[in-house]
């Protein structure tokens, strides 16, 4: 940690007043870190004792765990001594709590897993140490822009799929498979964030009322509503709709439908005009109708959505799996290597929901959901004490990433809406998913130390 | 862009909250349907790992065990050949006979609740508890190998507490395959799967004899050394004819008229008997077939059928056939091995049971919970009864049950057939032995031959080694 902390830039020196807030801070998420490694010690006795044996692998978990924390913990409380002490704990636990799930559903992909989590933790710290007021990340949004599209063109044309068939999402880097509509995601919240805020402040240049954020918003919002928005409206509407006719033509529902909705949701908040999510929504049911008439891909996951019961052992074979599963954790949970998850298919990464609902029961399920809530109120706080409004549109755009996702497949695993495959954040078996996941809450963070 | 933030948080904590709240619904208030669903595989699985108690013979021998690893257990049966007593234990097709009576005894369910409670907590399967059956493996190995390749069934009974010794149906099925070779066996015109013992419904014929004539002797219609009509008249029925089952050459065989009963019953003659009908009328051979319980189904762990009474003959004719065993009344080999036990035991009629006695716990070496005895019913006087038995005994010296005839002279019995259909003919022979003591009573039945000789032989071959 000495040679580290010689290599991290010097700390900006805190006033006075801010110290015993930075060292309250620090204590906390400690204290947090170390709850959630008790949980996952506790969790890698579980696993051992049932098992009856000693993996090597498995041991690792908790000091690399713990190497990863504590390096993220040492950088932020160096470097950014106010920020929220919720972020870390919560992302870390989450992601060891994935790691312990990979290594219960899929014992083969832990070593993947545990050494992405090194990767993402690096992700994580490296955020962190780009410069605090992320105007770099605002400038350069055309070249986010061409990136994420050159991304997509390079997944169409050279994409793979590791397990030989279904949707081609993935690039190969030398034995290593990527998948960049992970990526892109983070790209698009980047550029929707970058791109609605230069329109807002070109607004701005017209009124001489910086501060009065309800006149901005009547401002913006009488912009968009006018014909003369469509200038401006378009290259959102184009970048939209190339996302989408991409997305569609890899049969990535999931990551299309997320796409969608964040862009609807940051448009929303930008300009506070509710027929924009009407709209919409509206478009959302036309697109779905239209997908169901046209792709088989929709029709059967929508028909198993609507009625699995005649079909549940074809068609509708996956969703009533995960109910059953649900079911067979009932409130306590079977306990961690008791039940049978596996036999819900690809318990590891679309399931990995109703998987962890069989072990660890409803009480477990709803930590997870109460884990993504928190985190999206904490998102949304330090959007609202950001200083300037970038950064409230990038942790705005980050919380509603996150909070829709986890609702997009927390609620296909249990017939909420019909299933779409995207991942769990943090929970998912998935490198690329947890990597962003991490430079997300990296940004968070960034985006929080403003509170100070 | 607060407003618009909050906003947006809200919808997705509502998000969250409807989510929980139909993870409630599937997890706690679907869930028991969904738990029980025949599709869902963890019913199948969880019970692979449960460690069914073994299913014993009287002296400990293994008649079914549950082998492999937890999680992958599977049923084994040592001595298929015993399916008929025992039944089956299928994931895909259930239960069947004492693993289907004894289904919470072997999986061990039914034992102390806190302990239970506790198990399922540590999510423990609860550990089988074993049953030990009436059975004796050495005679159900003698009556599998007696009736061979013939169709037909052979109930051996221990006196006077009426145990199952020896159930065989022939022909049978291999329950370690049943999974496999169901959908055949089911369909197979053999009727394998039938438990022709218990469930088997025959033309008693010539057999009947000994329940019609100790009706007759009883209410004083006859003695046995009146003279019988029609002694060795053949009996003309549509499909056939029946007639005393002679054994060539026999000195004591009815001569023609002038005959006593006691002749025309060793040789199981059946006009004699057909003309009792009248003289007895409907309402006393009714109530002869219920004092004999042949009315009603034994109870037993095992999928047993009651005697098929029929609707009561409204004249002669019907009632000459109803008590030549050609009427409406079709029985169990299980009723007639009843009738057996009955004179044996001097007209008091046991009560069979197969199940001993049950682990009291599921642990090696505990204590067993013998079954409760059930008390014999009285069915005729004792001398009556008495006079059977001697009748009986010279059907085995003199008559047409020579065949079961041991080298000790200890069996008594009385053999017969019985028309079954156009040109098809059943043997039948019940017994008991020694007969000065007995020890044990029997009903053989052999579809499709005509020869009592054959029945009294394959009995013969079972009482000597039960007597082993």
């Amino acid at each position: 940690m000495a040679a580290w902390a010689a290599l991290l830039p010097r700390p900006a020196r805190l006033p006075p007043y801010l110290e015993s807030r930075a060292e309250r801070i620090q204590r906390q998420e400690r204290v947090l870190l170390m709850l959630g490694g008790l949980f996952l010690i506790l969790n890698i006795l579980t696993l051992t004792g049932v098992r009856g044996e000693i993996r090597l692998l498995e041991i690792a978990i908790p000091p690399v765990w713990a190497a990863c924390m504590a390096l993220a913990h040492f950088t932020l409380s160096r470097l950014r001594p106010i920020h929220d002490p919720i972020l870390l704990p919560l992302a870390g636990t989450f992601a060891g709590w994935g790691v312990i799930l990979m290594d219960r559903l899929a014992p083969a992909l832990l070593g993947q897993q545990l050494t992405w989590l090194v990767v993402a933790t690096l992700g994580l710290v490296s955020v962190v140490l780009l410069p605090p007021d992320l105007r770099w990340l605002r400038r350069f949004r055309y070249t986010w822009l061409t990136l994420g599209l050159a991304l997509l063109a390079a997944t169409l044309l050279l994409g793979v799929n590791p397990l030989g068939d279904g949707p081609r999402l993935w690039l190969n880097l030398g034995g290593i498979y990527f998948q960049p509509s992970e990526f892109l995601k983070l790209l698009l919240v980047v550029y929707l964030a970058s791109y609605l805020h230069e329109k807002r402040e070109m607004l701005l240049e017209q009124t001489d009322d910086e501060g009065q954020k309800t006149e901005d918003k009547r401002r913006l919002a009488s912009i968009l509503r006018l014909p003369s928005s469509a200038p401006y409206l378009a290259p959102l509407l184009v970048m939209w709709g190339l996302c989408v006719i991409l997305l569609i033509w890899q049969r990535d529902l999931g990551a299309a439908s997320l796409f969608f909705i964040v862009f609807l949701g940051m448009l929303y908040l930008a300009s506070g005009q509710a027929r924009y999510l009407i709209a919409g929504l509206v478009l959302l049911l036309l697109g779905g109708l239209l997908g169901y008439a046209l792709f088989d891909v929709v029709r059967l996951r929508v028909d198993a959505w609507l009625n699995p019961w005649p079909e549940t052992r074809t068609r509708a074979f996956q969703i009533v799996q995960s109910l059953y599963a649900v079911a067979a954790g009932g409130v306590l949970g079977r306990g961690l290597g008791l039940g049978a998850p596996t036999l819900v298919p690809v318990a590891h990464s679309d399931f990995v929901f109703a998987a962890l609902t069989e072990e660890f029961g409803l009480a477990g399920a709803f930590a997870v959901i109460a884990g993504f809530a928190v985190l999206v109120v904490r998102a949304a706080r330090a959007a609202i004490l950001a200083h300037t409004a970038f950064r409230t549109l990038l942790a705005g755009g980050i919380a509603l990433v996150f909070g829709a996702q986890a609702l997009i497949i927390m609620g296909g695993n249990i017939r909420l809406i019909p299933l779409t495959g995207v991942t769990l954040p943090f929970l998912s078996y998935g490198g690329s998913s947890l990597l962003v996941s991490f430079i997300m809450i990296g940004l968070l963070i960034q985006v929080s130390s403003d509170a100070a | 862009m607060q407003r618009n933030l909050q906003r947006l948080t809200l919808l997705l904590l509502i998000g969250f909250a409807v989510t929980g709240a139909l993870l409630g619904y599937w997890g706690v208030v679907r869930a028991p349907a969904l738990a029980s669903r025949e599709d869902n595989p963890r019913t199948i699985l969880a019970e692979r790992r449960i460690q069914r108690g073994r299913i014993l013979d009287r002296n400990g021998h293994v008649l079914a065990e549950t082998v492999g690893e937890p999680g992958a257990f599977t049923r084994h049966y040592p001595y298929p050949q015993a399916a008929p007593a025992i039944g089956y234990y299928s994931l895909r097709y259930g239960l069947l006979g004492v693993e289907a009576a004894y289904d919470a005894t072997l999986r061990g369910t039914s034992g102390d609740f806190w302990r239970a409670q506790w198990d399922a907590w540590l999510q423990r399967p609860p550990q089988g508890r074993d049953v030990r059956l009436t059975l004796d493996l050495a005679t159900q190995r003698a009556a599998d190998a007696a009736l061979g390749e013939r169709h037909g069934a052979v109930v051996l009974l221990s006196l006077p507490d009426g145990a199952i010794r020896a159930l065989a149906s022939h022909p049978t099925y291999d329950p370690n395959r049943l999974d496999e070779t169901f959908e055949a066996l089911r369909t197979d015109p053999g009727a394998p799967l039938l438990n022709r013992a218990t469930q088997g419904l025959y033309q008693p014929g010539a057999v009947l004899e000994t329940v019609v004539l100790a009706a007759a002797l009883e209410q004083g219609v006859i003695a046995l050394d009146d003279p019988a009509p029609k002694a060795i008249q053949p009996l003309e029925l549509s499909g056939g004819r029946l007639s005393c089952a002679r054994i060539p050459g026999n000195a004591s065989a009815p001569q023609g008229e002038g005959s006593s009963y006691l002749a025309a019953y060793i040789h199981a003659c059946p006009s004699p008997f057909a003309e009792l009908g009248p003289r007895l009328g409907i309402d006393r051979l009714r109530e002869t077939w219920a004092r004999f319980g042949l009315d009603q189904a034994p109870s037993l762990p095992i999928p047993t059928t009651a005697g098929v009474v029929g609707q009561p003959p409204a004249d002669g004719e019907a009632l000459r056939l109803a008590a030549a065993g050609q009427g409406e009344l079709i029985v169990t080999p299980l009723h007639m091995a009843l009738v057996a036990a009955t004179i044996a035991e001097e007209g008091y009629r046991p009560q069979p049971y197969l199940v001993e006695a049950v682990q009291a716990e599921s642990a090696e070496g505990s204590a067993w919970q013998p079954a409760a005895p059930r008390r014999a019913r009285p069915v005729l006087t004792p001398a009556v009864a008495q006079a059977l038995a001697g009748a009986m005994r010279r059907a085995v010296t003199d008559g047409a049950a020579q065949a079961a005839n041991t080298p000790n002279g200890v069996v008594a019995g009385h053999a017969g057939v019985a028309l079954a259909g156009p040109g098809r003919y059943h043997a039948w022979f019940i017994g008991f032995a020694p007969a000065n003591a007995p020890r044990y009573a029997i009903a053989v039945l052999i579809e499709d031959s005509a020869s009592a000789a054959q029945a009294a032989q394959v009995g013969s071959k079972v009482l000597r080694t039960a007597f082993d």
